[in-house]
């Protein structure tokens, strides 16, 4: 009797084991499908691959306001890419959501937004890495969260230079450290950071002999930080005066005294350091109008070209743009084969895509990479976002360093006329004018 | 230790002829920015010159907008926070006829640009006269016995309602205009044009100055409007019908949001939705700087305000620059609430003291 109890208890635990194993082993393969964003910030849950997906990797752009039509088509590049793979990461079913971080009263990001979304990121598990952020002052305040639940963050377009490493004169004090709260980075971006783009333009300016300029910003993280690379590329270059840098007012009705101002200094140039959306046609048309032929050069915060065109006019015309990376013609053979490709799923020639698609495509094809290689974590996904390496992308080859920034770092300067941008000249800027 | 001067003492020293340290301040800072305008008058002529007229210019498209302020606190001692957004509608309402319907470009015809900017003045003046009066029946009216604070959150909320209305018809984008107005230039002073759309501004807001005060001095409506400002309750029992009279001030004050909507948008070509709020800020400063209730005052004020904004970004010695241009009009409204409640031109009431 107390032997058949024996086995009686035995092989009920042996079939206990067999069923919890099995339940187990189902929940580490099939995993709870995927627990969509809120609707509040993020659009429907994509996905077409078998089953339901078990991750979200999350996109964060600003899809409202003055730069919607670059982010539009940007996160429609991001989803192409994970329909190209068949909604795959190596074994793993990935979905995709995108997530609005502007509002239509802000008409760009919004530190609110940016804030709620960081928390409904961390908050979610389903969510393995997310796409973004586009403003660098809206990363500033998602990567310190996201950083808190080992969320990998990879930027397809945030160009200051504090998120990632300090530079004299550009960079605040406690910059990077203070966005990384667990002291283990999180984040990467695919653009060149900012200190290669104001290379860049005082390359520029040296090259049409220019020997003074004033430099303006818009007070943003990206504005100043922009403004204060290129004023560090001048200082490197030499034989450039510096005759007037301050900020321009976005709610100011008119700049007809800044203009004026300007044109005391003998400036035979002006940079403006900041985002189109900050009222900057207005400031263009103010310039043009007070000081007639002067050279205006504007950074890739002013690179949604339509926008910028439609709301300066005529003034826009002969203005000099720069933006990270390389025209259609320049790109590699993976950068043609998406833009090709990309550009025919939206009716449009390759040459016609906007250059910032090829980085959100870029942002995809790193995440799905470092999904691939992962243990299903997030912190597995972070820590193989810092070894990223490519031969070929959208943008060509690259190599992530150890602060999360790229060695990818032509700059491509476009020029106004005719009512259009067109691609003027490719710098890529010496390492020792980059301040980094 | 520091000694404190109370109540009497000041009192005493007003009766010593001793002047009090808030004047002596004031007497100062004054001085202090009489002689750094001086100083850069001599050092760069031409340009405070420019920055003058440019201020001047500007100060006087703030003005069109104060005075709508201080009719409406005139009449019935309320901040209209709303009346900046009724400004905006009437330059988007502006830039809509304008340039969307009548086709206005740049280098118009004086013979088609004339015609269609004065269509354009008459519909956003009916239009923002119309919405102004509205929103007083609505919004106002009913709170006509309620302590100050009702109306003035109300009219924050109007403010509000009436930006998201914006938001929702041209949504979050500035609308940019052609530059309508001609742009030759009058005159040069050095390198520095004076161009004709700078003094079209002039034109119209110093007209319209002198017939609201007209209206207000010498007519029979102008005259109700006065007689309820002072006492609303004897005016009603001489006669005068009060709801009608200050709805005809909301009408008034919203036909001035409109012509300085036109002016607005045909002068600095650029036009959001929340703009009205700043701006009207700026007039609301400018309002109070000049003496809140009084038209020429409100006129002063706003030009001020403009001839500060103009100096400040635009002059070279030692100008704070444009990153200091708010912080410095709000400190101005700031030191006025603090040292002369009444304005430049109001008069000292028992309030006011």
């Amino acid at each position: 009797m107390k032997k058949r109890f024996l086995v009686a208890a035995v092989a009920a635990g042996a079939l206990f084991a067999v069923a919890f194993g099995a339940y187990a082993g189902i929940a580490k393969v099939s995993r709870v499908s995927a627990t969509p964003l809120p609707s509040s910030s993020c659009g429907p849950l994509q996905y077409k691959g078998s089953g339901s997906p078990q991750f979200i990797i999350a996109s964060d752009l600003p899809l409202q306001g003055s730069s919607r039509s670059q982010t539009v088509e940007l996160s429609k590049a991001e989803a192409f890419i994970l329909g190209q793979q068949g909604w795959k990461a190596g074994k793993y079913t990935v979905g995709y959501q995108s997530c609005d971080d502007s509002t239509a009263q802000a008409g760009k990001w919004d530190p609110a937004k940016c804030s709620a979304n960081a928390n409904n990121y961390a908050r979610n598990t389903s969510v393995i890495g997310v796409l973004g952020t586009f403003n660098s002052g809206c990363a500033e305040i998602e990567i310190p969260t996201a950083n808190r639940a080992s969320l990998g963050m990879v930027s397809p377009a945030n160009t200051y230079v504090g998120i990632t490493h300090s530079a004299t004169g550009v960079t605040s004090a406690g910059e990077p450290g203070k966005y990384y709260p667990t002291g283990k980075r999180n984040y990467i971006r695919v653009v060149a950071a900012d200190d290669f783009q104001g290379a860049a333009d005082a390359l520029l300016a040296q090259s049409m002999n220019e020997k003074k300029v004033y430099i303006l910003n818009d007070k943003e993280a990206y504005g100043a930080g922009i403004a204060g690379t290129y004023r560090n590329a001048l200082k490197h270059l030499g034989g450039i005066q510096i005759v007037g840098d301050e900020a321009w007012d976005p709610k100011a009705s008119s700049y007809a005294d800044l203009a004026t101002k300007i044109k005391n200094s003998g400036a035979q140039s002006v940079f403006l350091g900041g985002l189109e959306c900050e009222n900057g046609g207005k400031l263009i048309k103010d310039l043009r109008a007070g000081l007639g032929n002067i050279v205006i050069v504007a950074p890739d915060g002013f690179s949604s070209f339509k926008d910028t065109i439609a709301h300066a006019g005529s003034a826009s015309e002969n203005m000099f743009i720069s933006i990270a990376g390389e025209p259609f013609k320049f790109l590699g053979k993976g950068g043609k084969a998406f833009a090709t490709a990309f550009g025919k799923s939206l009716g449009l020639p390759a040459t016609k895509v906007n250059p910032y698609s090829n980085y959100g495509a870029t942002a995809m094809v790193t995440m799905l990479k470092a999904i691939e290689g992962s243990n299903g974590t997030r912190a597995s996904v972070t820590g193989n976002l810092f070894k990223s390496k490519f031969s070929d992308s959208p943008i060509g080859g690259f190599v992530i360093n150890k602060n999360g920034d790229t060695n990818n770092a032509p700059i491509s300067i476009y020029k106004v006329g005719g009512g259009t941008a067109n691609f003027y000249k490719l710098i890529t800027p010496p390492a020792k004018l980059v301040t980094g | 230790m520091a000694t404190e001067v109370s109540a009497p003492n000041l009192a005493l020293l007003r009766r010593r002829g001793i002047p009090s340290p808030a004047a002596i301040f004031g007497t100062l800072l004054v001085s202090a920015v009489l002689a750094w305008l001086a100083y850069n008058a001599v050092l760069t002529p031409s340009l405070f010159a420019k920055q003058f007229l440019i201020g001047l210019t500007n100060g006087s498209v703030y003005g069109l907008v104060a005075l709508g302020y201080t009719l409406v606190y005139g009449i019935l001692e309320l901040i209209n926070f709303a009346h900046g957004d009724v400004f905006m509608l009437g330059a988007m309402i502006s830039a809509t006829f304008a340039v969307q319907i009548f086709g206005l470009g740049a280098n118009e015809a004086w013979y088609v640009l004339w015609p269609t900017v004065l269509l354009t003045l008459l519909i956003a003046m009916i239009f923002c006269g119309v919405i102004n009066t509205t929103v007083e029946r609505i919004a106002y009216r009913p709170l006509r016995g309620a302590p100050r604070l009702a109306p003035l959150i109300t009219a924050i909320a109007m403010s509000f309602i009436l930006q998201n209305v914006a938001l929702a018809w041209k949504g979050p984008n500035y609308i940019a205009l052609p530059y309508i107005l001609p742009q030759s230039s009058v005159f040069s002073i050095g390198p520095y044009h004076y161009q004709w759309a700078d003094l079209i501004v002039l034109f119209i807001t110093v007209p319209v100055l002198l017939l609201l005060t007209w209206f207000v001095q010498k007519t029979r409506q102008g005259k109700a409007m006065r007689a309820t400002a002072q006492d609303r309750d004897a005016a009603a029992m001489m006669g005068i019908n009060v709801n009608r009279t200050i709805s005809v001030t909301f009408l008034i004050a919203g036909m001035l949001a409109g012509a300085a909507g036109l002016i607005y948008a045909l002068y600095f070509t650029s036009v959001r939705f929340d703009q009205g709020f700043q701006l009207g800020l700026i007039a609301f400063t400018a309002a109070v700087l000049g003496g809140i209730g009084n038209l020429t005052g409100a006129v002063l004020g706003a030009v001020l305000i403009g001839m500060i904004q103009a100096f400040n970004n635009g002059l070279t010695w030692h100008a704070p620059g444009s990153d200091w241009t708010q912080s410095i009009v709000f400190a101005i409204l700031i030191l006025i609430l603090v040292f002369r409640p009444e304005g430049l031109l109001g008069e000292r009431t028992p309030e006011g003291q």
